[in-house]
């Protein structure tokens, strides 16, 4: 996780293990609660569980018959969250620093609560290069605020579906070679997309706008 | 010292808790119809459980994931349920063939129908798996399992044509009048017996069960190192028992005591006992692991709390999960299904769900954010991909070769 320039959302925190203070299993990652800053940042602020989080990535079409079953029940559409400040420690499995009695809550609802988004709904948009149509593969978080909060820095963006890099793009060595070559003969048209002026998310259409004038990396050059 | 002994039970267990119903079963059958000719696809199938369960168990011990929370991390939610699914029903296949193996075992000892040891048998399974300690239950049954012995004493006592036996072997010489199709739904079958996707889901979530360490390495690399290849060779001698007995006289293995006859012509009542209470230790023992398999996939998938050290209070759905298996078990069992039939399933379906299973583990073992400094070595890379493309090989080959050859009855 020391590697340059954050950690990857759908890599490294999506269907990761969560383990309490005792060493009890909580559950999966099944979803990540992005908060929209008054100055326009993406804060990953929870950890979404549960198969209202779950099953829209499994299948929508199984979600829907899901809620349709008890439309009365609000948590069938509105997933329970972990707050982000109860984690300790994010490595093979993401630990917490308190128990696990009762800690996955309903979010507060109201109008003075902030804007909030989920990693899938970022992780389903097109991206709309003035050149092609690509899509959102991956979230870069890294510490670029003045405060100790990590946030979306750069999209990673390609063909495919989210987490089919396996990691292999952090890494170049890394073997063994079959699965290395197809993986980087499969994703080398993609490329990286740093947040900022010319890129605008636009959440009801879901799709990210990249202006001409953006730089984009490519992500088998960024980390070396 | 005690390290020593530590390793040399652990060992032990292994060469017994390796073979288990569909072992017993396909290797039975394939020495009768074919000698020894498919015996080298023992031997690659046992060399592939070994190169996958040393990275699972090595992936236990750095980073104390198990392997079926592997799966979902690296195929994410969807294919991971595609392969809970798959992964699943072989297992709990292979789950009903072993009880049902157990009963049909203490049929041939006492004379009573095995559907009236099915219920007693299913019960004293979940006992095991709520109750009994881990390692009583793998050290009890894994040695008791050691009595199969007797067929490799048997096939010494048999004075085969070891230079026959051995052509056989060396020059995978199919007999004459079986077609190549039928020849290659038996390696297939055996392939997908000797690397049945539980025996990694067990072994890895063993290790985290036992808090593995780095230090713990070794230990575990000689349990799968040498215990599994002498498991094979227990295997091995199973087919070539019976190729001596049913080979010339072009008898079909279609039942349990048909498995264990061969020891019965060379060693008499004594060899047959032994042999007996083998099968029952075996799958006993791989009831037990099977069980455990099924609920660690599924709690490993969900996140829930699992194992069989954590009280059922504090690992409620998984202990639940054990209890609906079981019952499903006994039940499916109970409509009179032939538990060898369904032995032969579930080798066959767990050739297909393979590659979903070794894939990720195949991944992970290359990541240095789990593994640190213990990743996988050029050896192990070259070894692990050669078998990826096995396995996808088998999985793709399975269900046609299925098909065309009626179950291998063409």
């Amino acid at each position: 996780m020391t590697a340059r320039g954050g950690y990857d959302a759908a890599l490294h925190l999506l269907d990761r293990q969560i383990v309490d203070a005792d060493g009890l299993l909580v559950g999966k990652v099944d979803d990540v609660e992005l908060t929209e800053d008054p100055d326009g940042a993406l804060v990953p602020t929870g950890l979404l569980i549960g198969l209202a989080a779950l099953l829209p990535r499994v299948s929508p079409w199984l979600h829907h018959r899901w809620v349709r079953m008890a439309p009365q029940e609000a948590r069938r559409t509105t997933p329970s969250a972990i707050d982000i400040d109860v984690v300790d420690e994010i490595a093979s499995e993401i630990r917490l620093g308190v128990a696990r009695d009762g800690l996955v809550r309903a979010r507060a609802d109201g109008p003075h609560e902030p804007v909030r988004r989920t990693l899938r709904d970022l992780l389903e948009m097109d991206v709309l290069l003035p050149d092609r149509t690509l899509r959102v593969l991956d979230v870069r978080l890294s510490h670029r605020g003045a405060d100790d909060r990590p946030r979306v820095a750069a999209l990673l963006v390609g063909h495919g579906r989210p987490g089919t890099y396996l990691g292999y793009e952090r890494s170049p060595e890394r073997g063994p070679w079959l699965v290395a070559t197809v993986i980087r003969w499969w994703h080398r048209g993609s490329r990286f997309v740093e947040l900022g002026p010319g890129v605008e998310l636009d959440w009801e259409r879901r799709c990210v706008r990249v202006a001409s004038d953006v730089p984009l990396a490519d992500p088998w050059e960024a980390d070396r | 010292m005690k390290r020593y002994l530590a390793v040399a039970l652990g060992i032990l267990t292994a060469i017994g808790g390796f073979v288990d119903i569909g072992d017993l079963v396909t290797n039975a059958q394939v020495g009768a119809r074919f000698g020894l000719s498919l015996g080298w696809i023992v031997v690659i199938g046992v060399l592939g459980i070994c190169v996958f369960a040393e990275m699972s168990g090595r992936i236990a011990a750095v980073s104390h994931r198990a392997t079926f929370d592997l799966v979902r991390e690296r195929l994410g939610p969807r294919i991971g349920l595609l392969n809970l699914v798959g992964s699943m029903a072989v297992t709990l296949l292979t789950f009903i063939a072993e009880i049902g193996g157990v009963a049909l075992a203490l049929q041939l000892v006492t004379s009573i129908h095995h559907l009236a040891w099915v219920p007693l048998v299913a019960v004293l399974v979940w006992l095991v798996l709520w109750r009994a300690k881990f390692s009583a239950m793998e050290n009890v049954l894994g040695l008791l399992g050691l009595t199969l012995i007797v067929f490799s004493v048997a096939l010494w006592q048999l004075q085969p044509d070891w230079g026959d036996l051995g052509r056989q072997l060396a020059l995978a010489d199919k007999p004459a009048g079986e077609a190549w199709t039928t020849y290659a739904f038996f390696a297939v079958a055996l392939f997908g017996a000797a690397m049945t996707p539980y025996e990694v889901f067990f072994f890895s979530s063993g290790g985290v069960e036992e808090r593995w360490t780095v230090k713990d390495i070794p230990t575990m690399r000689a349990n799968v190192l040498i215990g599994f290849p002498l498991g094979g060779l227990l295997s091995l001698s199973i087919a070539g028992a019976a190729a001596v007995v049913y080979g010339p006289l072009g008898i079909s293995v279609e039942t349990l005591g048909q498995v264990g006859l061969p020891v019965a012509v060379a060693l008499g009542k004594v060899g047959l006992a032994l042999a007996i209470v083998g099968f029952v230790a075996a799958t006993f023992g791989a009831a037990c692991e099977t069980g455990l398999s099924a609920g660690y996939s599924l709690a490993q998938y969900a996140g829930w709390q699992w194992g069989k050290y954590v009280k059922p209070s504090v690992a409620g759905s998984f202990h639940a999960s054990l209890v609906v298996f079981v019952l499903l078990a006994a039940g499916v069992l109970m409509t009179t299904v032939d538990p060898i039939m369904v032995t032969e399933m579930s080798v066959v379906f767990s050739a297909v769900a393979l590659p979903l299973t070794y894939f990720p583990i195949l991944v992970v073992a290359n990541d240095p954010d789990y593994l640190g400094e213990h990743t996988n070595g050029r050896f192990a890379n070259a070894l692990g991909s050669g078998y990826l493309v096995l396995v996808v090989v088998a999985s793709l080959a399975a269900i046609p070769l299925m098909v065309v050859t009626k179950m291998g009855t063409a």
